[in-house]
């Protein structure tokens, strides 16, 4: 079997509801240890415990890692957390009761990784696009569905669905699971806590899982898939990417040869930017014709080739997001930011031309790369419209509000003139009307063609509704998720969230 | 049409069938959003979004991907999207295509001409996009402004 590369990423966040973050992640590569670390116990105990048993865990098994077989290694190294966590906790009083769960994965060699956890962080394992959960969350709950004690379908309503049955930092010992791994090219590890598994379905986080371009995609795109589901708790995501790593020819043509021959063209770039008209743009208006072309045209001819060089598009990005944000700032008008762009484009072009005409054979893909970077340079400034436009949405609402004089019932509306509500869970009250306009919307739908897809729609909009950490703006979002506007059943599913929203708001009202 | 236009237009249409299967199997990492779509659903929004590149490399008339693409991004961003996310979206469905153009064809001039056609496509998109952001934006301030002229 030929050499596993290995790439690995983690990502963690607070969430949408919590205000400090108990997850703790370890990502060593060098060593090829990985984990994540959930911690529990008020008055910022829980992060203390998350990563006190980070840190023990670490130092164990870089000081043993040649001496002791990995899977005893792993097993001690959590025990020895688990013993830091016990002795930091009986230290203070203020620190009682804390613990962390723990998952962790040790690399054994190229092709093999022990897995080892204890609480309700979990391991995955994707392969051939089926993502397979590796652990058995340690909750009380999990324990009762394994004894065969309660039916999983109980278990979501169960009052223990989210005690754990084991814990590191309750004794000075854990009750380690472990698990051993062959590991295949191509195969995805992912480690994270229950922020992830509890607020996103196992079949998005396949879905992000598999279709992501690398580990540091996936894992970003992880946590926002938990953010977009409530974000209910903090959510750390550990990725791990094993195969060989293969670096396209055109991307290796581009790098090489590609960035050179442009880098060598800069003059060039710069002469065609002034003969285009770079310093008339107004954008430009403070800076002397010569300075305009040094600096403007410059530093994006500077950030294309850094972006070739690396195949990236962070260096265009950045050039474009600090120009835009420059200019927009001072109430500049879009369409002067758009036409220093497109003459920017234009000498770019004209720089490809002449890598073309010296008969370059590599003078297409360069074209696809340049274009490319001014397709980035768009994405950029798309951001900082969509902002404004968001910031414009909220002066619109609250001005609204105050012109008939209603009590202004959001903050970040999401969807124009829909109020995204940012207010207390619903009381038992409101929860019941929402329910049960949701149920009428429902019961309409149930004459359409659709009733599956519409039927899961609105269950879930429900369950936003009456959720804790739910909102009318998140119940919107669900409601109109994945409809399409002149599909059948659309028009029940607004009038659904309007009879909610309008109980909501009379409510808040009240 | 120019015989390269033809020449990518058919090349579109023999890839498209797989590249719909590839973008509804990678949804979630397009856009995260997409991951709750249900696949047939998502599908049907893929494949009206492919209709439109399709008859872009035919026409090359951008206009009616403009009327098209103010649409999908009013629909997107009535689902919570924020609407950059949307530009994204553009851009990682025409990767999507020339990836598997490129599991077909592999390396060579042709697929090189097609990355090209496509890469022109997701900057138009993206530039469509952008400018209907700027129309929104524009309009709001207006409606703001006329809004604060009649409170005082």
């Amino acid at each position: 079997m030929s050499q596993l590369s290995l790439r690995s990423h983690g990502e963690t966040h607070t969430g949408n509801v919590r205000e400090a973050n108990e997850d703790a992640m370890l990502v060593d590569p060098q060593l090829g240890l990985f984990a994540v670390l959930d911690g529990m116990g008020g008055h910022m105990a829980g992060d203390v415990a998350s990563s006190t048993a980070r840190e023990a865990l670490h130092a164990h098994v870089r000081e043993h890692r040649q001496s002791v077989e990995p899977k005893e290694l792993l097993v001690q190294a959590i025990n020895r957390a688990s013993a830091a966590v016990h002795a930091e906790a009986k230290s203070r009083r203020d620190r009682h009761g804390m613990g962390t769960t723990v998952v962790a994965c040790l690399m054994t060699s190229d092709h093999t990784a022990v897995i080892a956890h204890v609480g309700d962080s979990r391991a995955y394992l994707m392969r051939d696009r089926r993502m397979q959960l590796l652990t058995r969350d340690h909750t009380v709950v999990a324990e009762l569905i394994a004894n065969g004690a309660i039916s999983p379908e109980e278990a979501h309503r169960h009052p223990y669905k989210s005690v754990l049955s084991r814990n590191l930092g309750a004794k000075t010992e854990a009750r380690v699971d472990t698990a051993d791994l062959t590991l295949q090219p191509g195969d995805k590890i992912l480690l994270c806590s229950d922020g992830l598994h509890g607020f996103a379905s196992h079949d998005g986080v396949e879905q992000v899982l598999h279709g992501a371009e690398d580990a540091v995609n996936a894992s970003r795109d992880l946590i926002e898939l938990a953010l977009k589901g409530g974000g209910g708790d903090n959510v750390t995501a550990v990725v791990l990417e094993l195969g060989q790593a293969q670096v396209p020819r055109s991307t290796q043509i581009i790098r090489q040869s590609g960035s050179v021959a442009w880098w060598q063209r800069r003059e060039l770039f710069l002469r065609m930017a002034d003969r285009r008209g770079l310093p008339h743009s107004p954008i430009c208006a403070v800076l002397s014709p010569e300075e305009a072309v040094d600096i403007v045209a410059g530093n994006l001819c500077e950030a294309i080739y850094r972006d070739l060089e690396h195949t990236t598009g962070i260096n265009v990005w950045t050039y474009a997001e600090n120009l835009g944000v420059g200019w927009l700032d001072q109430d500049g008008r879009y369409s002067d930011l758009r036409e220093l762009l497109d003459l920017l484009r234009a000498a770019a072009l004209d720089v490809v031309a002449d890598i073309a005409s010296g008969g370059a054979d590599y003078a297409i893909t360069l074209e696809v790369a340049v274009m490319r970077s001014f397709t980035v340079a768009e994405m950029a400034v798309a951001g900082l419209l969509a902002e404004r436009l968001r910031q414009v949405d909220a002066s619109l609402v609250e001005l609204e509000s105050r012109v008939r004089r209603e009590r202004p019932v959001t903050e970040q509306p999401t969807v124009p003139f829909m109020r995204a509500m940012k207010v207390d869970p619903p009381t038992p009250d409101v929860a019941a009307f929402l329910s049960r306009a949701v149920t009428a919307a429902q019961e309409q739908l149930f004459s359409m063609v659709d009733k599956i897809g519409a039927d899961a729609c609105l269950q879930t909009a429900h369950k936003v509704c009456v959720d804790p950490v739910g909102d009318a703006g998140l119940a919107a979002r669900e409601l109109f998720a994945g409809r399409a506007l002149e599909e059948a059943g659309i028009t029940a599913l607004l009038e659904g969230l309007e009879m909610a929203r309008a109980v909501h708001i009379e409510a808040v009202k009240r | 049409m120019s015989s390269m236009a033809q020449h990518h237009a058919e090349l579109f249409r023999v890839v498209r069938p797989e590249a719909l299967a590839r973008l509804v199997e990678v949804r979630g990492s397009i856009d995260p959003g997409f991951a709750a779509i249900p696949a047939e659903v998502i599908r049907g929004q893929f494949d009206m979004v492919l209709d439109r590149i399709q008859s872009y490399l035919v026409t090359e008339d951008p206009d009616p991907y403009r009327a098209f693409a103010a649409r999908w991004m009013a629909m997107r961003v009535s689902a919570g999207e924020p609407a950059q996310n949307l530009v994204h979206a553009v851009v990682a469905i025409g990767d999507v295509v020339v990836q598997v153009a490129q599991a077909r064809l592999g390396p060579g001039s042709q697929l090189t001409d097609f990355a090209r056609a496509i890469g022109r496509m997701s900057f138009i998109g993206s530039r469509l996009l952008v400018e209907h952001l700027a129309d929104e934006l524009e309009q709001r301030r207006a409606h703001y402004r006329a809004l604060a002229g009649t409170s005082r």
